[in-house]
């Protein structure tokens, strides 16, 4: 009686396999007539449909045996277990790939994704970036959160050349100083270059800050003490 | 004489059993089968009888060993396919295969979902677990 | 095809695959046997007797036999000493059963 059991089940799922995945492919080009309003993937659609149908005719026949197979049988228990082990190892392996593509998209398009799966403050996408003691420049596909670098002034004045390069997004830049001192603020800054002086009354560490909201481009700053002391 | 008949079964067990019987009842043998193709020599009628089994979620080395298993009972035996395309080279994931049967490759198990088992009609039943 | 061994009961498939077994024997010969011996009231299925002989040699009750012709598709296959001995433990309950039956059935109180 089990072998009759285990045949016609074995049997059943592997119609009820090839029907779904003809309904899984007949949803998706649904989903694409829908997104691109075109005809040509809904009659995709309707073949794989049909497909799904052809299979799905004789998996339901054979699902009729199988149950009736199992009112007969007694030993029912023993297959049970077995069957929903199966059925739990089937749906984890659905869920894994999607699980794995949803970690792919995010590490993507991680224009703020709050998924938890960013490392760090700030995502970004293709930077080329370089730096040194009197300027830092950096050069983005897309930029999203906050970048910062600390660096120490001497007493004097100083002009920071400032370019930015906005293609989209949004790009804050701020200089600040040791006790919160706001030397600049500049918000949503075009494609632009322009300068900013600066006094510093005494030696103190500067906190150069961009503030990026997908903002696609790059800046460049450089500063130097000018007028140098004693010309 | 020789015939060949294009068919695909959806209904890949019963209903190409069903088929293929009543061919042996007209008087046709099943010599060679392909994707698409059955190809028949003519014979007795109900000379022959056909049963078909699935294999689909045995390992290729498993399902091997059960064809040559019936052969030595003295069934002929021929392997089937469900999916139709050209699959060489590349490998299907089925979860619901025992062991290594969940990974069927072409060349191996791919391709051979079925076997189609033909035993001379001698008063004996088949004898495959049916209802 | 379950075996309770631990409640001693063996289905009959299994119970004739064994005794078929105890002159080495392939898989055709098994089924001619069965069929012979019963009379025909038990009529082994290739689908069967292959899952029999395999859940068989996975328990260890039969073995397979060396072949001088490598790769011969007619394996043969004989029966283990632990066979033996879940077989002769068969024997005994079925006896028991007999003797039951029979006093039983004959008219004697229990």
């Amino acid at each position: 009686m089990t072998d009759l059991l285990t045949r016609y089940s074995k049997i059943r799922l592997v119609y009820f396999w090839y029907a779904g995945r003809m309904f899984a492919l007949a949803l998706m080009l649904l989903i694409f007539t829908v997104w691109m309003k075109s005809v040509f993937p809904a009659l995709g659609a309707v073949l794989f449909g049909a497909l799904g149908c052809l299979w799905l005719r004789p998996g339901l026949r054979t699902s009729q045996k199988v149950r009736r197979l199992k009112e007969e049988a007694k030993t029912n228990e023993y297959e049970a277990p077995s069957m929903r082990k199966k059925a739990l190892k089937m749906i984890a392996a659905a869920a894994i790939p999607v699980f794995l593509a949803w970690i792919a998209y995010g590490a993507l398009n991680s224009d703020g994704l709050q998924s938890g799966l960013q490392l760090d403050r700030y995502s970004v996408q293709r930077m080329v970036q370089s730096g040194g003691d009197n300027y830092w420049n950096a050069s983005y596909g897309k930029l999203s959160g906050y970048r910062q670098r600390r660096i120490t002034l001497n007493e004097g004045t100083y002009t920071f050349a400032i370019e930015i390069t906005t293609k989209s997004g949004d790009l804050n830049l701020s200089i600040t100083g040791q006790d919160g001192k706001e030397y600049y603020k500049g918000s949503k800054l075009p494609t632009s270059a322009f300068q900013v002086q600066v006094d510093i009354p005494a030696k103190e560490k500067i906190t150069l800050r961009v503030d990026a909201k997908g903002h696609s481009g790059g800046f460049k700053m450089k500063w130097e003490q000018f007028p140098i002391p004693g010309a | 004489m020789t015939k060949r008949v294009y068919r695909y079964f959806f209904d890949f067990t019963e209903g190409q059993e069903k088929w293929l019987n009543e061919m042996a009842a007209k008087g046709w043998r099943l010599v060679q089968c392909g994707q698409l193709t059955y190809d028949f020599e003519r014979c007795a009628p109900g000379e022959y009888e056909y049963a078909v089994e699935l294999v689909a979620d045995k390992s290729y080395a498993k399902s091997k060993d059960y064809k040559a298993f019936l052969e030595s009972i003295g069934y002929k035996t021929f392997y089937k396919n469900v999916n139709v395309g050209l699959y060489f080279g590349t490998i299907k994931w089925r979860p619901w295969g025992e062991g290594a049967g969940q990974f069927a490759t072409a060349p191996g198990a791919l391709q051979k979902e079925l076997i189609i088992v033909e035993k001379k009609k001698d008063g004996k039943p088949l004898n495959f677990t049916r209802i | 095809m379950r075996d309770h061994v631990a409640g001693g009961a063996l289905t009959e498939t299994t119970f004739l695959v064994l005794l078929a077994t105890y002159t080495p024997n392939h898989g055709y010969g098994i089924m001619q046997f069965v069929e012979r011996v019963t009379g025909g009231r038990v009529l082994l299925g290739a689908g069967t007797l292959y899952g029999a002989i395999h859940t068989l040699l996975k328990k260890k009750w039969i073995a397979p036999v060396g072949n001088d012709k490598p790769g011969s598709s007619k394996k043969e296959y004989v029966i283990t000493d632990l066979g033996k001995q879940v077989a002769e433990k068969e024997l005994r309950r079925l006896e028991e059963l007999y003797r039951l039956a029979s006093r039983i059935m004959g008219g004697e109180p229990i």
